[in-house]
C-alpha cells in the first residue's frame, strides 16, 4: 500500500508535467490546428534558457526562471511568425507544416546538444531540493511546487480564456476560425498569442524537469508526443480534457509499474492510448473528430 | 568497384524499399507515420528469429517478415486510420515506441540490446550470397521489385483511389469508396513491404540489435521520401542515393564523431524545413495544386 501511495504522489507530479504540455499544446493545435511538434524544442530550449541564466549570467534562480519563460514564450511566437506563417502564405498544405515542424525540432534538439553537449546539465536549486516526507510519502519541495504551479497555471488559462476579451477571441477561432475572421478578428494575431501562451506553459514544464534531474536536449520530443496523446484523450479543443488527460497519463504510467516491470512505463501509455481510441474517439469532453472532417 | 561502394548501393537498396514503401503512405495516401523504423526492425527481427529458432532459409524468413509486419500495422491503422489523421501521427509513434520497447525488453526473444548474431546469409538455387558485391544484385533486385509492385499498385484503379482519398476524403466516400478501408489496406501494404527491408538488412549485416530502429531512424527514412519527391515512385531512390552518401562525405571532413552525429540530424531537419519552403514536392516531384489561400 505504501508502494501504492508513492506511485500515486510521484505519477501525480510527472502528470502535473504533462498537463503543462498538454494544455499548451491543445491550445496551440485547437487555435491554429497546427500539429506543433516543435513545441518539444520549445520545452528543451526553455531548460537551456534557465540554466543558462543561472549558470552562465550568474543570474539568481527566480529571475533566471521568469527570464526563460518570456524567452521561451518568444520563441514559440517566432517559430509560428517566421516559420509557419510563412509557409502559410505560400498556401502550404497542413502535412507541410508539420514537416517543417518536425525538421526544426530535429534541428533545435541537436544544435542544443552539440552546444551544450547530450548529457544533463544539472541546475543549482538549493533548499528546493529538500525532501519532504509525508507518511509513507516522499517528495521534494520541487515536486510539490511542480503541483502546485500547474494548478496555477491551470486557472489562471481558464480565467484568461473565459473572462478577457483575448481570450474569447482565442475560443472564438478554436471554435469557428471563418465565423471569427468574419466579425473582424484577425486570425495571424490570434495564432501569435495561442503560440506565445501555449509556449509559456510549456516552458515551466521543462524548467521543472530540468532543475529536477538537469537539462536535456532530446527529452521534449517525448513529451511533446505524449502531451498530444493527453490532448487527444481528453478531447481536442478542450482545455479541461487535455488537462485531465496528462494527468491521467502520468499517473498510469506510474502505477503502471506497480504490476509491471518498470523498464515497459513507456509502453504503458501508448498501450492505452491505442485501447482508448478504439472505445472514445473524442475523448474525455472533446468534439469527434471523424476521419472524413478534416 | 570496392567493397566499401558495394555497400554504399546495398544500403540504397534497403532505403529504397523502406522509402518507397513509406512513400505509398505519405507521398499517395496523405497519412503520415513515424513508425517506419519499427516496421523496418520488425521486420529485421521476425526474419532473424525464422532464421535462428526455426532454421528458416532467407526466402521464407522474407515472407514472415512481411507478414508479421502486415499485421503490426493492421494492429494500430484499424483503430487510429478510423478517425481523422492527425491521430496516426501519434498511433504511428505510439507503435514506435511500444515496438522498440519489446525489441529492448523481450529479452528471451530478441536477446534485449546485446542483439542477435549469427543470423545467416541468404542463398539462392545453391548460391550463398556471402560478399558485398552479390548482396548488390539482390538488394537492388529487391528493390526493383517493390518499385514494380507499388508501380503497379499507384498506377491502378487502387491507386487513383488512394488520391482522391488524400485530396478530399468527404468527395470519395460520397462516390461510395470505403475510404477506412482503402487507408487501412495501403498502410498494411505498405508495412508488408518495409518489413522486407528490414528481412534484407539482418541477413546482411548478419547482426542485429534495437539501436537500428529507432525514431531517428523513422524520421530519416521519412526525409528520404520528402527529399527525393512524394508521389513521384523513383523519389525515394534518388533521395536514398543523395542522403546515404552524406555521412559518406562528412566522415572525409574531421569532425569527431560526438559532432558528426548531430551535424547530420541538424542538416536533415534543415533540409525538411528547407524543402517545404522551396520545393515541397521533393526533388523529383510535380507540382500539385494548391489550396485557394
Amino acid at each position: 500500500m505504501d508502494l501504492v501511495l508513492q506511485l500515486l504522489a510521484t505519477g501525480l507530479v510527472v502528470g502535473s508535467l504533462y498537463a503543462l504540455c498538454a494544455i499548451g499544446w491543445g491550445l496551440i493545435y485547437g487555435t491554429t490546428l497546427h500539429f506543433h511538434v516543435a513545441h518539444g524544442a520549445v520545452f528543451a530550449l526553455a531548460a537551456y534558457y534557465a540554466y543558462a541564466g543561472q549558470t552562465l549570467l550568474h543570474l539568481p534562480l527566480p529571475v533566471a526562471v521568469v527570464l526563460a519563460i518570456a524567452a521561451a514564450a518568444l520563441s514559440g511566437l517566432l517559430i509560428d511568425l517566421l516559420l509557419y506563417q510563412q509557409l502559410e502564405r505560400r498556401g502550404a498544405f497542413r502535412t507541410s507544416i508539420f514537416i517543417a515542424s518536425l525538421g526544426l525540432l530535429i534541428l533545435l534538439e541537436n544544435v542544443l546538444a552539440i552546444v551544450f553537449t547530450p548529457d544533463p546539465m544539472r541546475m543549482d536549486i538549493g533548499a528546493l531540493n529538500t525532501a519532504v516526507i509525508i507518511g509513507p510519502v516522499f517528495l521534494t519541495y520541487l515536486h510539490i511546487l511542480t503541483v502546485a504551479l500547474t494548478i496555477v497555471a491551470y486557472g489562471a488559462l481558464m480565467l484568461f480564456l473565459k473572462r478577457s476579451r483575448w481570450g474569447q477571441a482565442i475560443r472564438a477561432v478554436s471554435s469557428a476560425p471563418e465565423m471569427a475572421r468574419t466579425v473582424g478578428i484577425d486570425l495571424k494575431r490570434v495564432h501569435l498569442l495561442a503560440y506565445a501562451i501555449g509556449s509559456a506553459l510549456a516552458a515551466p514544464a521543462g524548467i521543472l524537469v530540468a532543475m529536477d534531474v538537469g537539462a536535456e536536449p532530446f527529452r521534449g520530443t517525448r513529451f511533446v508526443l505524449l502531451a498530444s496523446v493527453g490532448v487527444i484523450m481528453g478531447g481536442i479543443g478542450s482545455i479541461p480534457g487535455a488537462m485531465l488527460g496528462g494527468v491521467f497519463l502520468g499517473l498510469l504510467e506510474n502505477l503502471g509499474i506497480w504490476k509491471l516491470p518498470s523498464e515497459w512505463q513507456s509502453a504503458i501509455s501508448f498501450g492505452v492510448f491505442l485501447v482508448f481510441i478504439v472505445l472514445r474517439p473524442r475523448g474525455f469532453f472533446g468534439r469527434t473528430i471523424h476521419s472524413a472532417e478534416i | 568497384m570496392t567493397a566499401y561502394f558495394a555497400h554504399y548501393l546495398v544500403m540504397v537498396g534497403i532505403y529504397t524499399i523502406l522509402a518507397t514503401s513509406l512513400n505509398l503512405l505519405v507521398g499517395y495516401s496523405g497519412i503520415f507515420s513515424l513508425a517506419h523504423a519499427a516496421i523496418y526492425g520488425i521486420g529485421a527481427y521476425a526474419s532473424a528469429l525464422a532464421a535462428l529458432k526455426l532454421g528458416l532459409g532467407f526466402w521464407g524468413g522474407l515472407l514472415v517478415a512481411a507478414v508479421v509486419g502486415a499485421l503490426a500495422a493492421a494492429l494500430v491503422a484499424i483503430p487510429s486510420l478510423r478517425v481523422a489523421g492527425d491521430y496516426y501521427i501519434v498511433a504511428s509513434f505510439g507503435l514506435q515506441v511500444v515496438i522498440l520497447t519489446v525489441f529492448i525488453n523481450w529479452t528471451s526473444f530478441t536477446n534485449g540490446h546485446a542483439g542477435l548474431p549469427g543470423i545467416p546469409r541468404p542463398s539462392l538455387f545453391g548460391l550463398v550470397i556471402d560478399n558485398p558485391f552479390k548482396y548488390v544484385v539482390l538488394s537492388l533486385a529487391l528493390a526493383a521489385v517493390t518499385y514494380a509492385i507499388c508501380h503497379r499498385l499507384t498506377a491502378s484503379a487502387f491507386g487513383r483511389m488512394l488520391r482522391a482519398v488524400r485530396e478530399d476524403e468527404i468527395a470519395a466516400q460520397a462516390t461510395g469508396k470505403n475510404v477506412v478501408a482503402v487507408k487501412i489496406t495501403i498502410t498494411t501494404i505498405s508495412s508488408a513491404l518495409g518489413a522486407l527491408a528490414g528481412s534484407l538488412y539482418a541477413h546482411y549485416i548478419t547482426y542485429i540489435n534495437p539501436t537500428s530502429f529507432t525514431l531517428d531512424e523513422s524520421i530519416f527514412i521519412t526525409s528520404l521520401v520528402i527529399l527525393g519527391g512524394t508521389e513521384r515512385l523513383a523519389g525515394p531512390f534518388v533521395g536514398a542515393l543523395i542522403l546515404l552518401a552524406v555521412p559518406e562525405a562528412l566522415k572525409f571532413l574531421a569532425i569527431p564523431d560526438t559532432v558528426a552525429a548531430p551535424m547530420r540530424q541538424i542538416l536533415y531537419g534543415a533540409l525538411l524545413i528547407l524543402f517545404m519552403f522551396v520545393r515541397p514536392e521533393g526533388i523529383l516531384g510535380r507540382a500539385r495544386t494548391r489550396p485557394a489561400a
